[in-house]
């Protein structure tokens, strides 16, 4: 079993196996995090991959068939009580709000259940309210709340506490692009800078993830299949790189053997020349490994009197790196 | 040690179900009248065969009339939280970190305090209608009362940790509640089943009418209320005693239960299943 010693300076760490009842399929299989404190890790998969199992099993409303679950030194699994102190969820499912109640009054009803102070509560759920954009209709029922409106009350909800670790379940499902836009924003820059909370985000949409996650984990058939910041996660699945460098010359090219001299820098593997159309410009098409010495690479550019004006260097996107782990050799 | 029961979440609870009561008015307006015409059905019964229930030196129809309050009173105490149990919100109110406890009597309480709401207009038509003598020695019955909810508390614990697990309904209350309306003594004295069972070769099984708990609870709410039963008169005090060891044997099943269940809907990953 895995030291478990770090996991007071960390926001979560994570290491469960949960199978499914009558079932031979493994819902999560020897799943192991480690989420840094005031940091989005995004937790990303396709539908039915165990993101939602997870986001339970962190909100002690489903127990792991074996493992540990910290959060900020708390053990989930043997101190449920506690955890929740440190931890609350945005769930996708069962908003868990009561219809013929306002959505202030829900508020006020979970307030109390959560143990706040009836004084202390009054004046945080108007803050909330606001910060939310939620004032106006904070005195309708909820019944007449739109999807957008329901997703900030469960935030303004999952917020009365004010733990330090939010787990979200698709957040943004259901919400149009410029709600999901403003939504986004209020949970990177507010409650990650601001507050420096630390953000678990359930997703399968790639751009969002990409746009929101400092690091995420990708997450097929109950396995980690990658884990990493998104750039880290699209290099995973790819061998090489593919460059696209403009160069002009500077005078005489010294070696007439210089492609060679490229050629032979640790990580090239094959170079394609071209003039550029209607100017001096030469456009080098190179391929490498990951690993390409990219300094040796520009040293001997400048020795033979080349100067690089534009550099594209392109890799998969997040999308094509999700659909390759996803659906087939994951172990890169 | 903490307290179990929160007072201020529990009355939370309460709140909630008396507001979601209040605002379907249709709802609330049938209720009572439904409760108060009930009574008048059951009064009209006893009024049709009045004849003497010499265990508890009555008429029928004032037997009747107490049954038919101990049913409406503390019964309703274990379906509310059923009602209450809604897996919409079952698992956000369990990510408070509300105790068990707490859970179980709030979201019970108002379907409890409703109860005792109708009792009066329902006592007030069976005595001043129908004519149900009653002849009540208070303290015995404020005993009684409180040993009989401990009991449903208990049935009401164990209901919603079986429910957790099969969802719509329970097998084991199911049991009691169906094995009380028939032989537990709520509309004809336990006498009339164990002679029945006696005389058609069954008298092996007149025992099983005294392994319910909700035949005990009938019997010394109707001792203290038709008979004004002392608990100074030990012919009087042993049922009471008897009543409440159901009570004390009961509370730490249902917390087992309660517990079993909960962990187990967690461990199958069910808890919001219905």
């Amino acid at each position: 079993m895995r030291k478990i010693t770090s996991s007071i300076e960390l926001g979560m760490f994570i290491d469960v196996l949960r199978r499914r009842i009558n079932d031979p399929i493994i819902a999560l299989n020897n799943v192991n995090l480690s989420i840094d404190q005031g940091k989005v890790f995004g937790l990303l998969g396709p539908n039915g991959a165990g993101k939602t199992t997870l986001i339970k099993i962190l909100s002690t409303l489903v127990l792991p068939d074996s493992g540990q679950v910290f959060v900020e030194g708390v053990d989930v699994v043997k101190h449920p009580a506690k955890a929740l102190t440190k931890v609350q969820a945005v769930l996708a499912e069962g908003f868990g709000f009561e219809r013929r109640l306002t959505g202030r009054q829900n508020l006020e009803f979970y307030a109390t259940l959560y143990g706040i102070p009836k004084s202390v509560a009054k004046e945080r759920i108007q803050n909330l309210l606001e910060f939310c954009q939620l004032t106006e209709a904070a005195d309708e029922m909820f019944q007449k709340y739109s999807t957008g409106m329901t997703r900030k009350l469960l935030v303004s909800r999952a917020l009365l506490t004010d733990t330090s670790v939010l787990l979200l379940d698709e957040p943004t499902s259901g919400l149009d692009p410029a709600s999901a836009a403003d939504f986004k924003n209020f949970l990177r820059n507010v409650l990650v800078k601001e507050r420096s909370k630390t953000l678990i985000w359930a997703t399968h949409n790639l751009f969002e993830a990409q746009q929101v996650c400092d690091s995420i984990g990708v997450l097929n058939k109950g396995e980690i299949v990658a884990k990493g910041s998104p750039s880290e996660i699209r290099s995973k699945v790819s061998e090489k790189v593919v460059m696209t460098i403009t160069v002009v010359k500077h005078g005489n090219v010294t070696d007439p053997q210089w492609q060679e001299n490229l050629l032979r820098v640790s990580g090239m593997m094959s170079i394609t020349i071209r003039q550029e159309y209607e100017s001096q410009n030469l456009v080098l098409d190179i391929e490498a490994t990951r690993d390409v010495d990219y300094n040796k690479l520009f040293e001997v550019l400048t020795s033979e009197g080349l100067k690089v004006i534009t550099l594209e260097a392109s890799q998969p996107s997040l999308e094509e790196a999700f659909v390759r782990l996803t659906r087939g050799n994951p172990k890169q | 040690m903490k307290f179990p029961f929160e007072p201020r979440k529990m009355w939370a609870l309460t709140k909630r179900d008396i507001y979601n009561w209040s605002t379907y008015k249709s709802q609330a307006i049938t209720s009572i009248l439904g409760a108060i015409v009930g009574i008048g059905v059951w009064g009209f019964t006893g009024s049709f065969r009045d004849v003497p229930v010499p265990a508890y030196n009555t008429d029928y129809i004032s037997f009747l009339v107490v049954g038919i309050l101990v049913t409406s009173v503390i019964l309703p105490l274990a379906s509310g939280v059923q009602k209450q149990l809604n897996p919409w919100t079952l698992e956000t109110i369990l990510m408070t970190g509300i105790r068990t406890p707490t859970f179980v009597l709030g979201t019970s309480l108002w379907t409890y305090i409703f109860s005792l709401i109708l009792f009066v207009p329902q006592a007030i038509i069976g005595v001043y209608v129908f004519g149900a003598k009653l002849s009540v020695d208070y303290f015995s019955l404020i005993v009684a009362v409180f040993i009989s909810s401990l009991i449903i508390f208990s049935l009401a614990m164990i209901s919603t940790g079986l429910r957790m697990v099969t969802k719509v309904t329970d097998p084991v209350t199911w049991a009691i509640t169906i094995g009380a309306s028939l032989l537990s003594g709520l509309s004809y004295p336990v006498s009339t089943v164990t002679s029945f069972m006696s005389s058609h070769g069954l008298g092996f099984l007149t025992w099983l009418p005294w392994i319910l708990p909700q035949t005990w609870i009938y019997h010394i709410v109707r001792l203290s209320t038709l008979e004004a039963g002392s608990l100074l008169d030990v012919q009087i005090l042993v049922p009471f005693l008897i009543t409440l060891t159901y009570a004390i044997a009961f509370l730490p099943i249902a917390m087992y239960v309660y517990r079993w269940g909960m962990n187990r809907a967690k461990r199958d990953g069910t808890l919001g299943w219905f």
